[in-house]
């Protein structure tokens, strides 16, 4: 109660004695949004780009303005793809196992991490679980090389030959690439999503398991009636912020990992993917303009969606 | 309330994880549009404070030039050229060269296009058909009209009317060819110790078949080298040699022969088909690196000397060429006749990008590389002392430890190539003779001089290349289970993909531009 009556007196207020008061405040935000203007409002002028047919002039800004303009067209050559369908369906599904796996592996092992008992042990397997984050996908891939490849990978060579089975060669190998892209995936993020769950659980008050476990309850009840429920939030708004990429792949995983393999391309091919093969010879700008502002809006709407969706369920812990 | 609070949390951290770790995220370029337009936003910003500044014609201050170049790898000893090309350019041309090298493909592709479509400020680029695509990019004002330039320009001569003319597009020349051997043949590169161990008779092969006793032989005897290396569109499958219309991985082609005028897909074409069993034959059989589909670099891997036979565009002395790049040395082995087609009119080439801040300077540059032999031996060949040794006036000797400069040999990317130096025990000095003989003998194509307009079909023509790069690597290497079925699939997605549209579109536009010429 007491804090909604604060806020019914600060609305009153008007913006210039906002100003006076949080002065100090305000100008420390002035950095952060003068970058968030640069680089993420400035280059949305470039949409325009999606629907012109993009020539060269005097500057880029000129060439955007004075290119011809040709309404929808850019965006034919994406549905005209005998593979819409299908890399619309493999982006989306890969991005919901990977929002899932993303939500509940982080989430139970930054709880176990958490409830070590050994701190030093407890920030080793952390910083073990981290370290692939730092590797770029063109490591990666040739670490999953070295692996999977026909001859020489250790998969083959060792792990097959010792139980007499027949080399298998992977990059042609469809069905096993929904899981070998998930693994990647999973080895390469859990350790970043884990340090937000971390976070969020040293920020809750160790009165509430004090006070439970004189109760008597038990590790599990206290994480399930008190961990679990006060992550939620947190675990709502990772989730919301994912649903509004799901038309966005990782390229880097898609592209590299599967070493652009063309036999496999059914399952692996995402937009991003696809996009980058189509117009990789053609330098044609307005369609890579367009199939990125596709990707925005469609993903703007979907987490419109989500969030109402929650709204609906329990207003306290939508998003906006 | 609440929310806020913890949407403020996770925001932080992750913000501040971002921005800990953005200088270790190897997050390729992908096609994001917005960091596209980003990057474009600012250099235009760059390029517009810099056109206030006069382009000077007479050489009183000094320039920055920048000279991008495809190679067989990027070159850590380019700077100590440039730098030595600039110093002996001071008192000619006085400009500060800035060169860099790329490797060939798609590594060299990928960095021009976007450099070009961001409107950076390069001056000399390498560019041909198969590398920073010439006619789209023209086609599309990347580069600058050389009409006027060329006018008084001794290339004219150099190169000839003709020659210099098959870059014209729309009446317009916007690049010049490098001088060098003006048709193509296609053949294998077959290594050496392996071709005199197994006394194959070079004279009697006519085509791949011929081969394949010697494969076999080496598929038995020689543990750990395989017979066939084909790499992405370095595969066997060139030595169809479809007169391709656009691009490579574009569907349109004509029958490399004179008389026949009908546009075809080549890609589905009853002896591409025939061409793809063979190689699912000489795959089952291990004569093809089982992981063939997904090598990349042709050149890297031929170095490693575990290749016996690779497929190659012939010329006079391409064995000897080769061997200055790779340390190997290799038989060569011509077997489609000597054509004239757009692929050598479209093969090496030099342009102005439209952006460039010093034109008139950059293309007194190109001319020197067309006649100044010191100047351009530089580029061909390194340096004195450091990566060769002179021999005689015009004979050399490459050092045998020089790993700074893979590019020596490839004189072939700029100017006139009848300039370099004779490289001693491996070039012919009959080299230049041979080339001209080479050029007079070869039948040109009708096709020659055609350039393509995708306008009217570009979304198809896109749709049509991914199709093609979902199946042209398993097909030309031969890793696919069942041929017929897979090209099945491709020719349905193909005519999903509008294959047809593009097909007539481009027969039309080749019929006017016959009818034209008569």
């Amino acid at each position: 109660m007491s804090s909604e009556n604060v806020t019914v007196r600060k609305r009153k207020r008007g913006f210039f004695s906002e100003i006076r008061t949080n002065g100090a405040l305000f100008l420390m935000l002035v950095p952060g949004a003068i970058v968030l203007l640069i680089n993420n409002y400035l280059p949305m002028f470039g949409v325009v780009i999606a629907f012109k047919r993009y020539r060269l002039f005097n500057n880029f800004f000129d060439s955007v303005i004075r290119s011809e303009f040709v309404g929808f067209d850019n965006f034919a050559f994406f549905f005209k793809s005998p593979y819409a369908f299908n890399i619309t369906r493999n982006t989306i599904l890969y991005n919901l196992v990977f929002i899932a796996l993303d939500l509940i592996v982080p989430v139970a092992l930054a709880i176990a991490l958490n409830e070590l008992r050994n701190k030093r042990g407890s920030k080793t397997y952390q910083s073990l679980m981290f370290l692939p984050y730092f590797l770029s996908w063109i490591v990666v891939s040739y670490l999953a090389y070295s692996f999977l490849s026909m001859d020489k990978g250790f998969i083959n060579t060792t792990f097959l030959s010792m139980f007499g089975l027949d080399p298998v060669n992977w990059y042609s190998e469809t069905k096993a690439w929904p899981f070998i892209l998930t693994f990647f995936h999973m080895w390469k993020y859990t350790g970043y999503n884990i340090v937000v769950y971390i976070a969020s659980i040293a920020g809750i008050d160790s009165e509430y398991f004090e006070a439970a476990s004189l109760d008597g309850a038990s590790k599990w009840q206290q994480i399930r009636h008190i961990t679990l429920p006060l992550l939620q939030p947190i675990m709502i708004i990772m989730t919301l912020l994912a649903v509004g990429r799901i038309f966005n792949a990782d390229f880097g995983l898609f592209y590299n990992v599967t070493k652009n393999s063309g036999s496999i391309a059914s399952v692996t091919d995402v937009i991003d993917t696809y996009v980058y093969k189509a117009l990789r010879n053609s330098n044609n700008m307005g369609m890579t303009a367009a199939a990125g502002l596709y990707q925005a809006v469609v993903g703007c709407i979907t987490v419109f969606t989500a969030n109402m969706v929650v709204r609906k369920i329990d207003k306290d812990k939508a998003l906006f | 309330m609440k929310m806020k609070r913890y949407l403020c949390l996770a925001l932080v951290v992750v913000f501040m994880l971002a921005i800990a770790l953005t200088g270790c995220g190897g997050d390729k370029a992908s096609s994001d549009s917005s960091t596209a337009a980003s990057t474009a936003a600012e250099s235009s910003a760059a390029a517009e404070s810099s056109t206030a500044e006069a382009t000077a014609t007479v050489p009183a201050e000094t320039v920055d030039l920048t000279w991008i170049l495809a190679g067989p790898q990027a070159d850590p000893d380019v700077d100590m050229i440039a730098q030595k090309a600039s110093e002996y350019l001071k008192d000619k041309l006085n400009v500060n060269l800035k060169m860099q090298v790329f490797s060939y493909g798609t590594a060299y592709d990928n960095k021009v296009n976007a450099m070009l479509s961001a409107g950076e400020a390069i001056d000399v680029v390498f560019t041909a058909g198969w590398a920073a695509d010439y006619k789209n990019n023209a086609q599309k004002g990347f580069f600058l009209a050389l009409d006027d330039y060329l006018k008084n320009s001794p290339i004219r001569e150099i190169d000839g009317e003709d020659f210099l003319n098959s870059a014209k597009i729309n009446g317009k020349i916007y690049a010049v060819n490098t001088n060098k051997e003006q048709a193509h043949q296609w053949g294998f590169l077959l290594k050496k110790d392996l071709v005199d161990k197994y006394k194959v008779d070079i004279a009697s092969i006519k085509k791949m078949e011929d081969l394949e006793p010697v494969f076999e032989q080496i598929k038995k005897n020689e543990p750990g080298i395989y017979p066939l290396l084909p790499v992405q569109m370095d595969a066997p499958f060139k030595l169809l040699d479809w007169d391709n219309l656009s691009a490579d991985d574009a569907p349109g082609a004509l029958y490399p022969v004179n008389g026949k005028t009908t546009v075809v897909n080549q890609f589905t074409a009853p002896e591409s088909i025939a061409h793809y069993k063979k190689m699912q034959e000489y795959y089952k059989k291990g004569w093809i690196p089982a992981d063939a589909a997904t090598l990349e670099g042709q050149v890297t891997l031929m170095t490693s000397g575990k290749y016996f036979a690779n497929s190659q565009s012939m010329k006079p002395g391409k064995d000897a060429e080769m061997k200055i790049s790779t340390k190997i040395d290799w038989v060569q082995l011509n077997l489609t006749p000597a054509v004239k087609t757009n692929r050598e009119a479209g093969g090496s080439m030099l342009a102005i990008p439209a952006k460039s801040k010093n034109p008139d300077r950059a293309f007194k540059f190109i001319e020197m590389l067309y006649t100044d032999k010191t100047l351009r031996n530089m580029f061909s060949f390194g340096l004195e002392g450091v990566h060769y040794d002179k021999v005689s006036d015009n004979v050399i000797a490459m050092k045998p430890d020089n790993k700074g400069y893979a590019s020596a040999g490839n004189g072939w990317r700029f100017g006139d190539q009848f300039k370099d130096y004779l490289v001693k025990d491996v070039d012919d000095p009959q080299k230049w003779e041979k080339f001209k003989q080479f050029n007079d003998s070869a039948t040109a194509l009708d096709s020659l001089g055609f350039a393509f307009n995708p306008k009217d079909v570009e979304a198809e023509v896109a749709a049509c290349q991914s199709v093609v790069q979902n199946y042209y690597k398993q097909l030309f290497t031969g890793s696919v289970k069942d041929v017929d079925a897979e090209v099945a699939k491709m020719d349905k997605e193909l005519k999903t993909a509008g294959v047809e549209k593009v097909l007539k579109e481009m027969q039309t536009q080749y019929d006017a531009f016959l009818a034209a010429k008569k």
